[in-house]
């Protein structure tokens, strides 16, 4: 393979590279003037400047959204609280089922994926009031639980982790099988940990899913000591007068900044694949 | 099996849910004259105020009424800040989870009126006759019962870049008192600007592609944009001249939206100098001062058409919720709120218009020119409110009005289409 | 695989064995199938039951109309325009973001330099906030903004193009702004799908000679098929199901000339604008769930027959 890479450095491979480059700068570009902006004076933004550097940044809007309500810290743990237990809970449900789902056989298992995938079918707009209804009848209004049971599990990842395990070399298990392992300590020993890829991809979408979640908590959540991050930054908007671009910007740095954290420390698995025949 | 277990789960709880709705309600009436205690003997008690979010100084001011009223009466204020109102209240208003009293936007307020939910309220307990009459006929629905008291009122009127203007040679004075005479101005002061800025850089005036804008130009000389029975009448002959001379002015150039210079909305593209006027409402004010500070403007009232004064007014009030439990406290709130002390504090911090005349005076609005103009503005103004589909013709005309500033379609063209769809979609309403 | 589960149905003799795989598979759902019954199950029967009513949900009112609201959908122009505008973009934007994000991965995922940078990079949309992106997407195609720039200096065009209220250009707009935002989601997908190919299936094809690109259509195509599925899948609900690009582009209103308006936008004008109308509301989601299914049904067929190479 090494004397495979060494012919091939051609014009096609500079082509490549000058793509990759565009493209990123293209993928880049947004987000980084996300984060200028954050900086920036309202007006400085909607004057349509586009560069990412300009003499007048400052930490202004910071100071402002942080100063802005004393429940700041609060709301910031009340996601993070949510979060993390709801990607816990999603991580061993979907998981799982999705397991269950490709690597089990049992009586009326593809009527019931089917049935999953339909209900996913449904636009979420009709659902807003039926949920609505529904944790009211169970009395879960206004608490963390609304925000984190009714998503504890979600088709789209089951469906992820079923696909996965569809190509999952069989091989492995049944070898631990010969090793003595049962089936319940099979799937947590085995299957689960070389899913690992799959997993951390799936967890930081859910993660992300659950930390900038917006209908849910504005429509379940009352009080606001139980407000999460987003809601809270949200309720600074003012309805009047148009956008504050520029506090919306620093608002949307601070959310965006734990799920980096969380990105960088599942890094290594989408990195670094368990590969099966044991090259690494 | 779980598959049937599910099943049986999920129509159990629909179940319940239709029928939900008529005990909760009930019992929650059947509390209501709890409350009772007079004035000061609240203690212990909480009532929640539905609002939604506003700038720094209107979070202040509502905080400030807040503290009054919690130490007039002694009970315990919860303000519930709505983020998207519209979807979240009606969410609670069948789960019969609203708060005890809530704003009520005014173009809404046919909706809402009609759907029950509102606590009926008596003129003369609130002294409805103290404030502007056509604001308390905003509020009131159409069988004559009141519902809402107005909180406070803005109104649109004419901004000008007073640098830009002298650039170009003018002087305020020089801006036409009506609009049969803008275009002449107009075109003279874009044409300045594309040769001082380069073309289409700055634009001479912004405009907006909404009813709520286009109103007093729309149904001058009693044009009807809308039946009694709601029906949209876009399309007809009398709206549909006075469209196009609203047309006459985009398709030579003159007024642009700010989409066009690619920005959100009017005061981003005043703010930012990329306009030399724009009409509108009070609430640019506060944040031209704070946050467009080098730009040097000035105000004007609205622009004559045939000879009619007029400009748009847009007022929110506060309603009470029918199955609320602490229905004498919510009064006791709005009396306060929308009471002299309470609408001075509400108005002087947070910046916007009394809904009473004695207010407005002892608020001295005449001292600062830009709220004396918007104040001499509620006179005129015709008040942002249609029958209870308002929104749907409103999106109606804003779809299809962009075929006729491109030319696709005629004025009328469009017109008929926006009330096809209008009508359709309310015919297939309620 | 499916052959030994049709034999022992046909047999209806399950060993001890069996008995054991079914129970865990079974108590393997259990707790995924709770929660999905309790909170969108119901929901859903819910919605059925609304979609044959007229109803108001704040007085409580649910009158039986059979099926007028299905029947009156069938006339209404304005959900048949909603139908062409969504199908389109779906059209559109799913063959496209499927293929880019199974080129880039595949791409990351060889042995080139700096690729954990480019992965990284290339990650980070998915964390953009929304409202960040709709004002720098309504900025960049705005008359005076960059894009209309640079079409004009190259000469493409005598004057700007105003994309975002031109009936003809508004919906392309939304379907750039999603495509750009959706391929790092599977782009991420994908990669992880290919920590997984065994490497000797590249040594073997190379011994053979096989460049770049063959690799990729007889290799990795077929290898990441089951997860091709899911984006597939996943890319049709998602697109057939759009809301608030079109939302905060249009303001609601599906604008200009309807040109944006989808079918998500117009259930959630009829069951929260003014029109009260929950149960028509209903009729149409359960219409666009039962196209949703027909349509990727079909796909996920076609995907399968794809795999017998």
């Amino acid at each position: 393979m090494k004397e495979k890479k060494a012919k091939a450095p051609s014009l096609g491979r500079a082509m490549l590279y000058v793509i990759l480059i565009a493209a990123a700068f293209l993928t880049l570009y947004p987000f980084l003037w996300m984060v200028a902006a954050s900086f920036k004076p309202l007006k400085e933004i909607v004057g349509g400047n586009m560069s990412l550097i300009s003499p007048n940044m400052s930490l202004d809007n910071y100071t402002y959204i942080l100063g802005r309500s004393s429940m700041f810290t609060r709301w910031f743990f009340n996601s993070l609280f949510v979060s993390v237990i709801g990607t816990t809970l999603n991580v061993f449900i979907n998981t799982m089922a999705g397991y269950s789902l490709s690597r089990l056989h049992f009586p009326g298992r593809d009527k019931i994926h089917h049935f999953l995938l339909v209900l996913m079918m449904v636009p979420g707009q009709v659902l807003l009031i039926p949920n609505y209804l529904i944790l009211q009848n169970l009395g879960m209004l206004d608490s963390y639980t609304a925000l984190i049971i009714p998503s504890a599990a979600n088709i789209g990842n089951i469906f992820l982790m079923r696909q996965f395990f569809v190509n999952f070399p069989k091989e492995v298990e049944e070898a631990a099988s010969i090793d003595g392992l049962g089936r319940y300590s099979r799937f947590f020993r085995i299957s689960m940990p070389l899913a690992r890829p799959t997993i951390a991809t799936q967890a930081i979408f859910v993660f992300m899913g659950f930390w900038n979640s917006f209908t849910g908590p504005m429509l379940y959540i009352k009080s606001e000591a139980k407000y999460t991050l987003t809601l809270g930054l949200q309720s600074f908007q003012s309805q009047n007068a148009g956008t504050m671009w520029n506090q919306v910007m620093a608002a949307a740095c601070i959310s965006v900044l734990p799920i980096i954290i969380i990105y960088l420390i599942f890094n290594k698995f989408f990195m670094v694949g368990v590969r099966m025949d044991g090259e690494k | 099996m779980k598959k049937i277990l599910a099943w049986a789960a999920a129509a159990a709880l629909a179940l319940s849910m239709t029928a939900c709705g008529s005990t909760s309600s009930g019992s929650q009436l059947a509390g209501s004259t709890g409350g009772e205690g007079g004035e000061g003997g609240y203690a212990g008690t909480t009532l929640t105020v539905g609002i939604w979010g506003g700038n720094d100084q209107e979070a202040a001011a509502i905080n400030q009424v807040k503290a009054d009223f919690e130490a007039l009466t002694g009970c315990t204020v919860e303000l519930k800040t709505y983020t998207d109102y519209n979807t979240q209240i009606q969410a609670d208003f069948i789960g019969k989870t609203a708060p005890d009293v809530f704003y009520v936007d005014g173009n809404m307020f046919p909706f809402y009126s009609q759907l029950g939910v509102m606590e009926p309220l008596d003129p003369a307990e609130m002294e409805a006759d103290k404030y502007y009459e056509n604001l308390i006929g905003a509020f009131t629905a159409e069988d004559g019962t009141l519902y809402c008291i107005p909180k406070d009122v803005s109104t649109l009127a004419l901004y000008y870049n007073i640098d830009l203007l002298e650039e170009a040679g003018y002087t305020a004075d020089d801006i036409p008192a009506t609009y049969e005479e803008m275009p002449e101005f107009l075109s003279a002061l874009q044409a300045k600007m594309d040769e001082l800025y380069g073309p289409n850089q700055i634009a001479a005036m912004t405009y907006n592609q909404d009813l709520s804008r286009n109103i007093p130009i729309l149904t001058n000389g009693g044009a009807e944009i809308c039946d009694a029975e709601g029906n949209s009448t876009l399309s007809n002959p009398d709206v549909v001249a006075n469209l196009e001379f609203m047309l006459n002015f985009v398709h030579e150039g003159l007024w642009k939206t700010p989409a066009d210079m690619g920005l959100g909305w009017n005061g981003e593209v005043f703010g930012t100098g990329k306009a030399v006027i724009m009409e509108e409402g009070n609430w640019v004010y506060g944040t031209l001062v704070k946050d467009y500070s080098d730009i040097n403007f000035g105000v004007k009232t609205m622009p004559t058409y045939k000879g009619v004064e007029a400009s748009m007014s847009f007022t929110v009030g506060y309603g009470i919720f029918s199955g609320s439990e602490n229905k004498e406290l919510a009064k006791e709130w709005i009396k306060y709120a929308c009471g002299i002390d309470g609408m001075n504090t509400w108005c002087s911090d947070a910046g916007c218009l009394p809904s009473r005349p004695d207010v407005a005076e002892a608020m001295d609005v005449e001292s600062d020119p830009v709220w004396a103009m918007h104040s001499e503005m509620t006179s005129i103004a015709i008040p942002w409110q249609m029958e209870d589909t308002c929104s749907i013709i409103n999106s109606a005309y804003q779809n299809f009005l962009p075929l006729a500033v491109s030319g696709e379609m005629s004025a009328e063209e469009a017109m008929v289409q926006a009330d096809q769809q209008a009508n359709s979609e309310i015919a297939n309403a309620g | 695989m499916p052959a030994t589960t049709k034999s022992a149905q046909r047999q209806r003799k399950y060993t001890k064995s069996n008995y054991q795989e079914f129970r865990q598979g079974y108590l393997f759902l259990t707790p995924a199938i709770i929660i999905l019954g309790i909170f969108i199950a119901a929901a859903v029967l819910f919605v059925v039951y609304l979609s044959f009513h007229k109803v108001n949900l704040f007085t409580g009112e649910y009158t039986f109309v059979g099926l007028d609201n299905y029947t009156r959908l069938l006339g209404d122009g304005m959900a048949r325009t909603a139908l062409k505008n969504t199908l389109s973009f779906a059209v559109i934007v799913v063959p496209i973001q499927t293929i880019l994000a199974m080129i880039i991965a595949s791409v990351l995922d060889s042995k080139i330099k700096g690729r954990y940078l480019f992965r990284t990079i290339y990650f980070l949309p998915t964390l953009t906030s929304s409202s960040a992106l709709t004002i720098i997407f309504m900025f960049m195609f705005s008359v005076t903004g960059p894009v209309n720039n640079i079409l004009i200096r190259m000469g493409f065009l005598e004057t700007g193009i105003n994309f975002l209220n031109d009936p003809s250009f508004a919906l392309k707009v939304i379907m750039v702004m999603n495509i750009w935002s959706t391929i790092p989601q599977y782009t991420t997908m994908y990669l992880a799908s290919l920590q997984d190919l065994p490497g000797s299936m590249y040594e073997a094809a190379s011994i053979d000679g096989a460049d770049s690109i063959r690799k990729f259509i007889y290799i990795t195509v077929p290898y990441l098929k089951p997860i091709t599925t899911y984006v597939l899948l996943t890319g049709i609900i998602g697109t057939l199901q759009m809301f608030d690009q079109a939302y905060i582009f249009s303001n609601g209103s599906g604008g200009p000339a309807n040109s944006t308006l989808t079918v998500s936008l117009l259930v959630y004008r009829y069951a929260f604008g003014t029109q009260n109308a929950m149960g028509y509301a209903a009729a149409i989601a359960i219409l666009l769930a039962v196209i949703i299914m027909i349509v990727s049904f079909t796909s996920e067929k076609l995907n399968a027959s794809e795999s017998d190479y």
